[in-house]
């Protein structure tokens, strides 16, 4: 009888023992399998709309303009991505095994005017990484505005061209 | 005297008619803002890029609602050749009360004269570049501002409204009732979003998904978005079975530098007829924004639903090994599409860079530590269970 008991007893320090260890290595395992995150580092800010993703363990990025994730876009990632983002600010995090913290980034805009000369004309180029309004002007009077999207061109007309961020 | 004048002249005609005038000039941030405090005091740092390296002097001026309210620390910017960059720093002390909304004001950045690197002074239009300066006054009580949304494809549309609480005080529920119409105004369906509360001064979405069981075409989407009581009507005309090409790869295959790369574009056309005479068009600039190539692809007919590879070829002679600015562009159907990408050109390589593939813009992720652990529990669990239950009565 005793001999039972101590058989059922050792039984149970085995399964309860085995139990108890398996879930430490999965504690242990899943911990390890925390996405690595090399870069962009957390508050990056960059004028730059090519932003370099470098990560490990991870192969889903995603990217919101909110902190909440309620419609983030989602990227397959290799360890290193390149992806263009428009001026704003984004939040961002890997999924793999695990989910890495939320990031955030701020990609500045950028605006750039570039005056050149082009068969007896003067062109004006958006050089900057936003959609710009601009504006021509002669001696103060308004002659047109007109929209240029990033490394467009127009014609122009008066003596004073203004560029600025374009908001609709 | 004449003849003096008249040789000055002819120089002068001679250096406007050869010479490749340029000049540029920048700012970032192109706009930056504050929250609002009566009597605040803010400070706004502004960098004047001056990417042509050119000897030039730039004038800084405050324009707008706000420029009473703000002082800038230099009113002259002179740049010497190769200097890139200056700092202006902007102080705004806002008015101890102001009408609820949002104000603005500018810096702008005028150049005065510039002088190229023989010496030489240009002549041309003054090129200026502004950045606003804006902070929103809080609505009393409860206000939000909303924009509705609507993305997806011919067989599922995410309906997307991002909220800002414009208002002083927190609100407790905000959700909207979606309504979709038909263009003879119909009623299609009728979509609840998720339902959240927000802070004052916050940024957040809801969304509501529908699954599309309509014929291709033109439909209205009207939301009643509803923040504790109050209600704000918004819409969005969108299209089912949007007319669109879709850039899905750039890539080049066996190309050496010096010699003519081949691009190959494939696109899908997500429409449900032919898109006809289609092309691409690729434009290549250096660091400065010079132009390098502008090429274009033949003309292309592509099937409904199909995707298609366009090639068009570009003459890498006189280029060397870097990374440079590219802009891709789709014209189709009197439409336009670009992608801004890098081409990184290796002796043997072109790599583009900066088309990440989009795997989706719906959901919120896949697995989380929390799903993992709970598996292993419950299997660990059921494990003693089938011990202490089964195993050990038998013994």
């Amino acid at each position: 009888m005793m001999e039972k008991l101590k058989k059922i007893r050792a039984g149970d320090v085995l399964v309860v023992g085995t139990s108890l260890v398996v879930l430490l290595i999965a504690l242990v395992w899943v911990g390890y399998q925390e996405p690595l995150v090399i870069a962009p580092k957390d508050g990056f800010v960059s004028k730059d709309p090519y932003v370099l993703f470098s990560i490990e363990k991870g192969s889903v990025l995603l990217i919101d303009e909110t902190p909440s994730f309620e419609s983030p876009v989602k990227y397959e990632i290799k360890n290193q991505t390149i992806i263009h983002l428009k001026p704003g600010v984004y939040y961002w995090k890997v999924l793999g095994v695990k989910e890495s913290k939320v990031r955030q980034l701020r990609i500045d805009s950028l605006v750039d005017l570039q005056l050149r000369e082009k068969e007896e004309n003067y062109q004006v180029i958006n050089a900057g990484n936003d959609e710009l309004k601009v504006s021509f002007k002669e001696s103060d009077t308004l002659l047109r505005t007109q929209i240029l999207r990033r490394g467009e061109s127009a014609n122009v007309s008066g003596n004073y061209v203004k560029g600025e961020v374009y908001n609709e | 005297m004449n003849k003096k004048i008249l040789y000055f002249v002819f120089v002068m005609f001679i250096l406007i008619e050869l010479g490749e005038f340029s000049s540029a000039l920048g700012i970032t941030p192109g706009a930056s803002g504050a929250d609002y405090v009566a009597g605040g005091k803010e400070s706004f740092t502004f960098t004047i890029i001056n990417s042509e390296k050119t000897a030039q002097e730039v004038e800084i001026d405050l324009q707008g609602e706000l420029a009473s309210n703000m002082a800038v620390d230099k009113d002259i910017i002179e740049f010497a050749a190769n200097e890139e960059e200056k700092k202006v720093t902007v102080t705004l002390i806002m008015p101890p009360s102001m009408p609820p909304g949002l104000h603005k004001g500018q810096l702008v950045a005028t150049q005065k004269k510039s002088v190229k690197s023989s010496g030489q002074a240009t002549i041309g239009a003054a090129v200026a570049v502004a950045a606003d300066i804006s902070f929103f006054v809080p609505y009393p009580g409860k206000y939000v501002e909303g924009k509705l949304e609507v993305s997806g494809n011919e067989e599922r549309k995410q309906f997307r409204i991002p909220i800002i609480n414009r208002g002083k005080e927190t609100i407790n529920k905000v959700s909207a009732l979606i309504v979709v119409y038909d263009k003879n105004q119909n009623e299609i369906v009728r979509l609840n979003t998720n339902e959240i509360s927000m802070n004052p001064g916050d940024l957040r979405e809801i969304s509501a998904l529908w699954n599309v069981n309509v014929s291709k075409g033109k439909y209205l989407a009207k939301a009643v978005l509803n923040y504790d009581g109050e209600e704000v009507l918004l819409e969005k005309e969108f299209e089912v079975g949007e007319l669109e090409l879709e850039l899905l790869d750039l890539f080049v295959k066996d190309f050496t530098l010096g010699g003519v790369a081949k691009f190959n574009l494939l696109v899908q056309n997500k429409w449900s007829e032919p898109i006809l005479d289609t092309y691409a068009q690729m434009k290549v600039f250096d660091v400065a924004f010079n132009e390098l190539a502008d090429v274009k692809s033949a003309l292309y007919n592509i099937p409904a639903g199909e995707k298609t590879t366009m090639v068009y070829y570009w003459d890498t002679k006189d280029m060397k090994e870097g990374t440079y600015e590219a802009n891709v562009l789709l014209h189709y159907a009197g439409k336009k599409t670009q992608q801004d990408v890098k081409l990184q050109i290796g002796k043997d390589s072109i790599e583009v860079i900066g088309l990440g593939r989009v795997i989706g813009s719906e959901g919120k992720g896949l697995g989380s530590t929390t799903t993992i652990l709970v598996i292993i529990i419950v299997f660990l669990v059921l494990l003693n269970v089938v011990w202490f239950l089964i195993l050990r009565k038998r013994k």
